[in-house]
């Protein structure tokens, strides 16, 4: 169930042109589902994928997002894993990465994993909110002009 | 005399057959040493114990001989030469004190232990003309005073450590030579496989073939009357013949190797010791008998009884103690569990809750066209809002049962950067306002916070000190029923930072001021009705303040008078000193 219309709202936010792409990497279908349907009905487009393994896939296959929010407990690639291979791509490091983790022990990854945010489990919505504005804005598109 | 003396008489005694005939009815041994140590009168005593079969044969025996038989030595076990003897002592014209000998027929483990005196007879020059020996057999005390010994080290040893296994063994090791040749301690329930088992011998060669026996042929399951017997408590003494054994091997099916090991073990004698725990047999100790040919007798029942109840304790305090440990693991393990389970609905709930805020806040601006709000409007608004607070409390409770899950298994790490505490009071106060603005939060007690002049900067983990702050305001909050007002005060000095936060609350009762941080506690005049939460909040921070060195403690002059939390934090010199050579770094003079 996804679409701006579930929650009633308008399909663009004010001031805004553009709408954001946000990628969501988690391993829990729930949450996945919860983020898509909070995003979207705040007007941006979500692509969701179950671990850093399908969302690289995704990637590779043209999605641009202008945020990812990753999780970091998943199988098969876990977000650690994801985040190094990001880093080891030029095309992909400069997206803007979102840690959203349970375990506040893993706040100090963030930057080493080439985060700009981490957000705490459970996620406060307004920060989250926030986040992806911010990230979005600042952030430049993944694949350079070519778009 | 000119008539032999009447017999019975006292003048009867005085004639040497007669006394002959008494110092052949003595226990005591007794001899007679001429002056070149050649035994001139050995009493039937003296040639039992040096195991001739008759004092006559005893005195045409040749010395040496006689004593190359014997190992001798004294208490302690160094060895005494013939020269040590008091006899010889006494023929050189020093007169000894007793002294107690211990000879073992050489070649055997029989072993006997006496008290040897000796005294000489002198002539009318006062030179030596020759010296009366006696010998007084005190194995049988010497044995019990072993055994005796035994029973205090091995009760001692039993108390030194939960790890029975270790602890059983060595009591087999103490038990052996002083109480029997070969001892086994069996942990489990008559007639199941034992659970535990400590085997030991006195000689080194045969401990392997008896652990290999013991393997081999564990005890059969007693019949019921023996198990009566057992479960009273009540040590056996049993003899062990060969026709025994036959007919266990045979009753049991044994092949032919039962016989010869036991052939080789030799026991003659068991001593059975039953370990109960209110009527349930929970092991025993077995004392075997072999080559020493140690008779058990009533004093090691007594010895054995002594020993069976610290011995049968030990085990079963073992054993709760580690069901103890199991339990809490158990629970450990659920408590993780239950934590990492409920994050994900909760975070869906809060998520969904939170975004319902939203949408209701933007598309209810509050007022209708009369410029009132409808009753609809105002029942969404208020039931967002309290499923608002409801989901706050449950992140915050969700977030507690994780740390405290982290805490129990000590994993809870700090990341710690300069941090002005005044700044993180600040936000947190401001947060709880805003909250209570949005009726997030309760708002019945007002909240002050008052912040020092100066930046406080201290090496904490900002994110842990808003947990901190969080968990005490929510506390304050909670136990202030009646409303009234709350206070943070940051201060500080040189080295450290102090928070104390003060309410108007229900206070706490003296003796649980230290209480109240543990998990799970709550203090006594709070009943657990209407003061939801798991009673983690101060334990959570304690762990936290005390990971960074700090002390967190509770002031109250009792129940209904409020309650000061005081929290103490040291700052790390060094970081302070880095952050203000930063700060004056990157300012412009001005």
């Amino acid at each position: 169930m996804a679409g701006g219309a579930k929650l009633g709202l308008p399909e663009t936010k004010e001031g805004m042109q553009d709408r954001h792409t946000v990628l969501v990497v988690d391993d829990e279908p729930a949450i996945r589902q919860m983020f898509e349907d909070i995003l979207t009905g705040e007007g941006s487009d979500v692509v969701s994928a179950t671990d850093g393994r399908a969302a690289l896939d995704l990637l590779n296959d043209g999605a641009q997002p202008c945020v990812i929010l990753l999780d970091l407990m998943m199988p098969r690639m876990n977000g650690w894993q994801f985040a190094a291979h990001l880093q080891a791509d030029a095309a992909l490091r400069n997206l803007p990465l979102a840690i959203v983790a349970a375990n506040p022990r893993f706040r100090d990854d963030a930057e080493r994993l080439g985060a700009s945010r981490w957000l705490g489990k459970p996620v406060d919505i307004g920060d989250l909110l926030e986040t992806v504005d911010e990230l979005c804005v600042a952030g430049h598109p993944s694949r350079g002009s070519a778009a | 005399m000119t008539e032999p003396p009447v017999e019975g008489s006292s003048a009867a005694f005085a004639s040497l057959d007669h006394l002959r005939t008494v110092l052949s009815h003595i226990d005591d041994g007794v001899t007679v040493q001429d002056t070149s140590g050649r035994l001139v009168f050995a009493n039937d005593a003296a040639a039992r114990f040096s195991g001739f079969a008759s004092a006559d044969e005893m005195l045409v025996a040749d010395i040496s001989t006689l004593i190359a038989a014997f190992e001798m030595s004294d208490e302690a076990g160094y060895p005494l030469a013939l020269d040590d003897l008091p006899g010889r002592q006494a023929l050189g014209g020093r007169d000894t004190p007793p002294l107690i000998v211990r000879s073992r027929i050489r070649g055997t483990d029989q072993e006997r232990y006496s008290r040897v005196a000796a005294r000489a007879v002198r002539g009318p020059d006062g030179e030596v003309q020759y010296v009366v020996n006696t010998f007084h057999d005190i194995t049988d005390l010497k044995r019990n005073e072993a055994s005796l010994a035994f029973v205090v080290d091995a009760a001692s040893t039993l108390a030194t450590s939960l790890d029975y296994t270790e602890t059983l063994q060595r009591v087999s090791q103490l038990a052996v030579p002083s109480m029997a040749d070969w001892c086994v301690v069996d942990i489990g329930e008559p007639g199941s496989p034992p659970e535990r088992v400590a085997v030991w011998h006195r000689d080194p060669e045969k401990r392997a073939l008896a652990e290999e026996f013991q393997r081999r042929y564990p005890p059969a399951p007693p019949g019921p009357e023996a198990l009566e017997l057992l479960r009273r408590g009540e040590p056996i003494i049993m003899e062990i013949t060969h026709e025994m054994l036959e007919q266990s091997a045979a009753a049991a099916g044994y092949g032919p190797d039962y016989l010869e090991m036991m052939q080789i073990l030799d026991p003659h004698q068991v001593l059975y010791m039953p370990l109960t725990i209110a009527d349930r047999v929970i092991g025993s100790i077995v004392f075997l008998s072999a080559e020493s040919g140690r008779r058990f007798g009533d004093n090691d029942l007594a010895y054995a009884r002594l020993l069976a109840r610290p011995a049968a304790l030990a085990v079963e305090n073992a054993k709760l103690y580690h069901s103890l440990e199991e339990a809490v693991r158990v629970r450990d393990g659920f408590l993780q569990m239950a934590a990492h389970e409920l994050l994900t609905p909760i975070t869906v709930v809060r998520g969904y809750a939170q975004a319902l805020a939203r949408t209701v806040a933007r598309r209810m601006p509050g007022v209708g066209e009369d410029g009132m709000l409808t009753i609809e409007a105002t029942r969404l608004t208020d039931g967002i809002q309290r499923m608002g607070a409801g989901t706050e409390r449950l992140a915050r409770l969700s977030h507690d049962l994780l740390d405290l899950a982290r805490i129990q298994r000590g994993t809870i790490d700090l990341a710690t950067e300069p941090t002005d505490i005044g700044a993180v009071a600040r936000d947190v106060t401001e947060a709880a306002l805003l909250q209570q603005d949005e009726g997030r939060y309760p708002r019945h007690v007002l909240i002050d916070l008052v912040l020092p002049e100066e930046p406080i900067i201290g090496d904490w983990d900002p994110v842990r000190l808003e947990q901190v702050f969080y968990n005490v305001i929510d506390n304050a909050v909670k136990y202030s029923p009646g409303g009234g007002r709350m206070q943070i005060e940051v201060a500080g000095s040189a080295d450290q930072a102090r928070i104390s936060v003060t309410d108007q609350g229900l206070g706490i009762p003296p003796g649980m001021l230290d209480t109240i941080f543990q998990p799970f506690q709550r203090a006594s005049n709070v009943s657990s009705e209407g003061f939801p939460g798991f009673g983690m909040g101060l334990s959570i921070c304690r762990e936290i303040v005390e990971r960074h060195g700090g002390r967190i403690s509770a002031a109250s002059e009792g129940p209904g008078s409020g309650t000061q939390i005081l929290i103490e934090l040291p700052r790390s010199a060094d970081h302070v000193a880095d952050h203000i050579d930063q700060d004056e770094a990157s300012q412009p003079d001005s």
